[in-house]
């Protein structure tokens, strides 16, 4: 039996496979929304039409037609040509500028599904990589928001085991429990005014990592209905979930070159050791609702909304012991997003899909800082696939996303400026049916 | 296109052009711009008037904003007061001992040969009569004769001016005595309204008609003077009773009951930076709380001077340290006086008020907040305020100027764009190199100036650990003003020759 030490262990393997590390999330705040090639080719507009395994994430219900044993493989990379941010007066000051790290991330997904009763129940496995969050600045020590944030990742991966059914032949429905593990690391500097020169100095870095791989429970389900042959519609649902982070944060003391200041600062505060602490963040209920529609025998358009109740994540608590507990009001909002895709049945084995999306930020303006800065975007997307052998089908996707433009000048922490991101996300799935 | 066409395009143009005027002519004018006033406005700082500190005056920031021209009466560093720096910051078990030294009292003028009126006519010191009265003629008027040289009294060279655009900031001294002497006596340390009614009539009257009848500028209000870290920072509660679990106050000599010669003074009382010397040395302390080796044993049980006292024979003042709740009330009451005839008075004469007082109280409340780097008005580790206590530093004028700036904006029609807080966040003000660091003291000037003076907390948000922090989201600032602190000196200056 798997005792809960391996179960960890375990669980953590996962969380590592399944995401690196997102740069920033790609669906609205900190979702993410790429859990299959095919259906980020139709802009994510796949609630409807949900055949491939991935319908684990975007409708349970979708996976109750198939008939064979079948697996999928996937993974996205991410690139950012563009995540940078000019300052604006009074502070950092229009002089001010940084750009965000860009090493190649990725976040990856797998599932599998086995018929019970083929082609009318069926049994899927999987994980895929709901949320993720890394906002890594360039040159930590010299970025000017580097009090408020150097770099923060939050890491989450979903496993989940679904039952579908066909209960007629135009209806299905699809429902299983979602497990959630999450990590989350913070870094910053503190700050503090030295009083020999008037200057407000670094005097400590901050580190926080959660310990373990918080596990949390939550559902999903999905119904798909088809009225008639040309026309289906769906709908799909993953419930929210409030994650508990503990961990160690260490304060390390930067020497300022001037003895009796150092000296004050260290024996105020527990400098160089590993401190208990403690935050929890709030995961949102996901409900997306579509429709798919054969244009001609080889097109199909499919067009869906998603609502996503972000209003739960309003404030984040953070606790580490000999400091003062921080509490960081986000007032987030409810927010909806449109997909809209054109697939074609090019031939036989070739498929092509076209997509966009356009994606509401939950993220309001005063909360827009270093730690987040989130915006409303813009993306259009490419795919294809591949149909290898009666076997092996591979698909390829491309997701290009616009951050529009965001000026802040209500900053909590009165840090404005304008934020630019640009990103692209090519991604690969595989399939193999047996 | 048409000729008829082309006339009714033109003539449209025409109307909306004049539709547009009067909106854009509202806008000030920076043509010429003066700032009137006292010490703040001459960007004083840390008890001295000295070049690094003159150039962030706020009148000066606001300036280069504007892109207006802006002549200073600039003292070369090492600036003349003297200029007070941190020498140590010695850790005790009562908590963090600053040690002061001060720099050569050799600045000179670098600017003296300016053949009209500086734009910053603002002078140390003054109060509202001053400005409209003082002219000295010879170089023993000290800093006033720098600033003004024989060219007419401040109020006089303003108006030669003919300003498009003035800053008047004048007051604070007519208050700010009677929180620096712990004394509040009308006449004495408290400016009577019946000089300062007549005195703001003229001071309006006249820059109204060198402005072309209508006041062009702004009129700032007096800051609470009881709210700066001169006043606030010493706690009057030395410890608490284990047996009674009651407050140990301070020991003075001030409103004791009957006649008797010592009390502890009154719950609510402040005890001015000028207290600290004497508690070093054991006065105001109960000797019961001390050890029986502490030195402090030779002087305690005495009384702190709650009043200020003049040696008869020598004419010397030595202020009082503790300011009671009733000479706080006293000093708010003449301030909030002042204020109604700076506004109404101000108002009347054209100009837009800036609410210092409502400011200051505003960052004494919340403080500032850059990026979670919070800017208190707290006495070493706020840094809105300079080392005497009372002025404040280049920051803390950058954050007056930066609201000086979003009024004019909002009442004028500007654009100007609000300062970039970083320079004075992070170097301390704008000059090539930034703040300078303290000097050497000798070991005999250390114990001179050492004192414990603070809270026992006043570390307490030293450090600011900053994971992001919803803070109150507040416009901006004000100040307070008076005589620079020295923690050792019994005797301040007097007449013109005072620096505040």
């Amino acid at each position: 039996m798997l005792n809960l030490k391996s179960f960890r262990l375990v669980s953590g393997a996962f969380l590592a496979v399944a995401l690196v590390a997102a740069p920033q999330a790609w669906g609205a705040g900190f979702s993410l929304y790429e859990q299959g090639a095919r259906a980020t080719a139709l802009g994510g507009a796949f609630v409807a039409q949900a055949d491939d395994p991935s319908a684990m994430f975007f409708n349970p219900a979708g996976n109750a037609f198939n008939e064979k044993l079948t697996l999928y493989g996937g993974a996205f990379g991410i690139i950012r040509p563009t995540a940078d941010f000019s300052g604006a007066n009074p502070f950092p000051g229009s002089g001010s500028t940084a750009a965000m790290k860009n090493p190649l991330y990725w976040i990856g997904n797998g599932y599998g599904v086995l018929p019970i009763k083929p082609g009318s129940v069926n049994l899927a496995v999987g994980f895929w990589t709901p949320a993720g969050l890394g906002v890594p600045w360039e040159n930590p020590d010299q970025f000017s928001g580097r009090f408020i944030s150097q770099r923060v990742d939050i890491r989450q991966v979903a496993l989940s085991a679904q039952i579908s059914a066909k209960l007629a032949d135009w209806i299905a429905i699809g429902a299983g429990p979602e497990i959630r593990i999450s990590d989350v690391k913070l870094s910053q500097n503190a700050g503090a005014l030295n009083p020999f020169n008037n200057r407000f100095t670094d005097v400590g870095h901050l580190s926080l990592i959660s310990e373990g791989t918080p596990v949390d429970w939550t559902w999903n389900a999905g119904i798909l209905i088809k009225p008639c042959d040309r026309l289906r519609f769906g709908a799909s649902y993953h419930g929210n979930v409030k994650v508990n982070f503990s961990g160690t944060a260490t304060l390390y003391q930067i020497p300022t070159g001037y003895p009796d200041f150092d000296a004050a600062v260290a024996a105020k505060y527990p400098m160089n050791k590993p401190l208990p602490g403690s935050t929890a963040l709030e995961f949102p209920a996901l409900l997306t609702f579509g429709l798919s529609y054969d244009l001609s025998p080889k097109l199909t358009l499919n067009v869906d909304a998603n609502y996503t109740w972000w209003d739960v994540f309003s404030e984040t608590t953070i606790t580490i012991q000999g400091l003062p507990t921080k509490h960081i009001e986000h007032g987030w909002n409810n927010t909806w997003s449109i997909r809209g895709g054109l697939g074609y049945q090019a031939s036989k084995n070739v498929w092509l899909g076209v997509g966009a999306l356009y994606d509401t930020t939950p993220q309001p303006d005063f909360d827009v800082g270093p730690l987040l800065p989130d915006a409303n975007r813009t993306g259009a997307s490419i795919g294809a696939g591949f149909q290898l052998s009666h076997m092996f089908r591979v698909e390829l996707s491309t997701l290009f996303i616009w951050f529009h433009e965001r000026t802040t000048t209500t900053n909590e922490n009165n840090f404005n400026g304008t934020y630019r991101v640009f990103a692209i996300l090519p991604g690969i799935g595989i399939k193999s049916t047996f | 296109m048409k000729t008829s066409s082309l006339f009714r395009s033109l003539a449209t143009l025409a109307v909306a052009a004049l539709l547009a005027f009067p909106a854009a002519a509202q806008q000030a004018d920076f043509t010429t711009f003066v700032t009137m006033g006292d010490s703040l406005t001459a960007g004083f700082t840390d008890g001295c008037l000295v070049d690094y500190a003159q150039r962030d005056s706020w009148g000066a920031i606001v300036a280069r904003a504007a892109g207006a021209t802006f002549e200073q009466p600039i003292i070369k560093s090492p600036g003349l007061g003297p200029c007070t720096y941190l020498q140590r910051l010695l850790l005790t078990s009562s908590g963090a001992v600053p040690v002061f030294g001060t720099r050569p009292n050799t600045g000179v003028p670098t600017n003296a040969t300016l053949a009209r009126p500086y734009n910053n006519l603002g002078v140390p010191g003054f109060t509202i009569h001053d400005l409209v009265t003082k002219n000295p003629t010879t170089p023993a008027g000290g800093l006033t004769y720098l600033i003004l040289r024989g060219l007419g009294t401040q109020l006089q060279q303003a108006a030669a001016l003919k300003p498009t655009f003035v800053v008047i900031d004048i007051g604070n001294n007519d208050v700010l005595g009677a929180a620096y002497y712990a004394t509040a006596l009308e006449g004495v340390t408290l400016t009577p309204m019946a000089s300062i009614v007549p005195d703001l009539d003229q001071i309006f009257t006249t820059m109204k008609a060198a402005q072309g009848g209508t006041g062009k500028g702004i009129v700032a209000t007096l800051p609470d003077v009881t709210s700066i870290p001169f006043v606030t920072t010493v706690s009057p509660i030395l410890g608490i009773n284990p047996s009674t679990g009651n407050p140990i106050y301070a020991l003075t000599d001030e409103d004791c009951p009957g006649s008797a010669p010592v009390c502890q003074v009154t719950p609510g009382s402040y005890l001015t930076l000028l207290s600290s010397s004497y508690l070093a040395q054991g006065y105001g302390i109960p000797c019961a709380i001390l050890s029986p080796s502490d030195p402090r044993q030779a002087n305690c049980n005495k009384p702190l001077p709650g009043n200020l006292k003049i040696n008869p024979s020598t004419g010397a003042i030595t202020p009082g340290v503790v300011l009671t709740p009733a000479e706080v009330e006293k000093i708010r009451k003449r301030t909030a006086e002042i204020n109604y005839q700076i506004v109404t008075k101000g108002q009347a004469a054209g100009y837009k008020v800036f609410d210092i007082n409502g400011f200051f109280a505003d960052v004494v409340a919340h403080g500032r907040n850059y990026g979670v780097l919070q800017v208190s008005t707290a006495f070493l580790t706020g840094g809105f305020f300079g080392y005497d206590g009372t002025h404040p530093s280049s920051l803390g004028y950058a954050i007056t100027a930066d609201e000086i700036i979003q009024l004019i904006n909002a009442a004028y029609g500007n654009n100007l764009p609000r300062p970039d807080m970083s320079p004075f966040l992070f170097n301390g003000n704008t000059s090539s190199g930034g703040y300078p660091s303290g000097g050497a003291l000798s070991a005999e000037e250390q114990l001179l100036w050492a004192a414990g003076i603070f809270h026992p907390d006043t570390f307490q948000e030293l450090v600011q650990y900053s994971l992001p922090e919803v803070s109150a989201r507040r416009s901006i600032p004000g100040n307070p003003h008076g005589t620079p602190v020295s923690p050792n000196r019994e005797t301040p200056r007097s007449g013109e020759d005072r620096v505040n």
